[in-house]
C-alpha cells in the first residue's frame, strides 16, 4: 500500500491484489477491543462515578457501531477500488483515513489482548494457542497499514 | 384599578446547580496517558496532534515521556473537558484515563 497522489482532502493509494485482500481481511475483524476494556480511571469507580464509566462504555459502543457500518460500506464499495494493471487504486478523504487509523488500531490492540498482552521489554511472550495464533499476523499487518496511513496523512498538504 | 403583582420565583434550585457547576468547572482533573507495549510510537504522536492540536515537537515530547516514564500528564481540565479528552483518546485505543489532581 503506497501513497500514489495527494490533494488537500484526498489521499490516493495503490495496492497489489494480494495487499487489497489482506487489507480487507484485517478490516473485517473490526471491532476486536471489548467495550469493557475502556476504563475512565485507574483509581476505580470511587474516583470517577460509575455513571461516567457507563457513559464512556456507551460512547465507545456507539462509535464502534458507527465505524463498523463505515467499514462494511467501504468493503462493499467495489467501485471505490479501481484496477490499474496488476494493482488497485483506492482514495480516502482525510476524515476517512483518520477513521481507518482508529479501526486498524482497534484491530491491533484487540489482537494483542487475545495474545495475552505480550510485552517484549518485560520478556513476556505471546501465549500462543492454535486459536489465537492468527492474531500475531493480524497485529503486525494492522500496524503495517497504520504506518502507511500515518505517513500519507503527514505527507499530505 | 388594582395593581397586578408579578409572581416572584426564587432561584433556589439554581443556587444548588451553581455549586455543582463550580465543581465541574474546576480544573482539578488530570488527563493521563499510560505506557503500553502495543501502541506504536508514531501512532501515539499522531493521536496527540489530532486530539489536542499540538505541533509534532510537543506531541513527541509527551509520547517520549509516556514511553520512558510510563505515563504523561497531557492536560489539567475541568471534569467535563477531561471526560471529553479521555473519550477521544480512548476512541483511538490509547490507554488514557482521568484522575483527580490530589494536592
Amino acid at each position: 500500500m503506497k501513497l500514489a497522489s495527494k490533494e488537500p482532502d484526498r489521499l490516493v493509494f495503490t495496492m497489489s491484489r494480494r495487499e487489497r485482500s489482506i487489507f480487507q481481511e484485517v478490516l473485517q475483524h473490526y471491532p476486536l477491543v471489548p467495550v469493557s476494556h475502556h476504563r475512565l480511571s485507574r483509581q476505580g469507580r470511587g474516583a470517577a462515578q460509575s455513571s461516567d464509566q457507563e457513559l464512556l462504555e456507551h460512547t465507545m459502543a456507539a462509535e464502534k457501531d458507527q465505524r463498523k457500518g463505515q467499514v462494511a460500506a467501504l468493503l462493499g464499495d467495489s467501485p471505490r477500488f479501481t484496477a490499474t494493471g496488476n494493482a488497485w487504486r483506492i482514495a480516502f478523504s482525510r476524515e476517512e483515513a483518520e477513521s481507518l487509523l482508529q479501526v486498524l488500531n482497534d484491530v491491533r490492540v484487540g489482537s494483542w489482548l487475545r495474545l495475552g498482552c505480550p510485552d517484549p521489554d518485560e520478556g513476556k511472550t505471546p501465549e500462543l494457542t492454535s486459536e489465537n495464533a492468527p492474531y500475531v499476523f493480524l497485529m503486525e499487518l494492522s500496524g503495517h497499514f497504520e504506518c502507511e496511513l500515518m505517513e500519507a496523512l503527514e505527507a499530505s498538504p | 384599578m388594582p395593581q397586578v403583582l408579578e409572581p416572584v420565583v426564587l432561584p433556589d434550585v439554581e443556587q444548588e446547580n451553581q455549586t455543582k457547576s463550580k465543581d465541574a468547572l474546576e480544573p482539578g482533573w488530570l488527563v493521563i496517558c499510560w505506557n503500553d507495549p502495543v501502541n506504536l510510537m508514531p501512532y501515539v504522536t499522531h493521536v496527540f496532534m489530532a486530539v489536542f492540536g499540538w505541533n509534532k515537537s510537543k506531541a513527541e515530547r509527551h509520547m517520549l515521556q509516556v514511553h520512558k516514564q510510563g505515563r504523561s500528564v497531557l492536560t489539567r481540565e475541568s471534569l467535563e473537558r477531561a471526560e471529553f479528552y479521555v473519550h477521544r483518546l480512548q476512541g483511538y485505543t490509547l490507554h488514557a484515563t482521568m484522575e483527580r489532581d490530589e494536592p
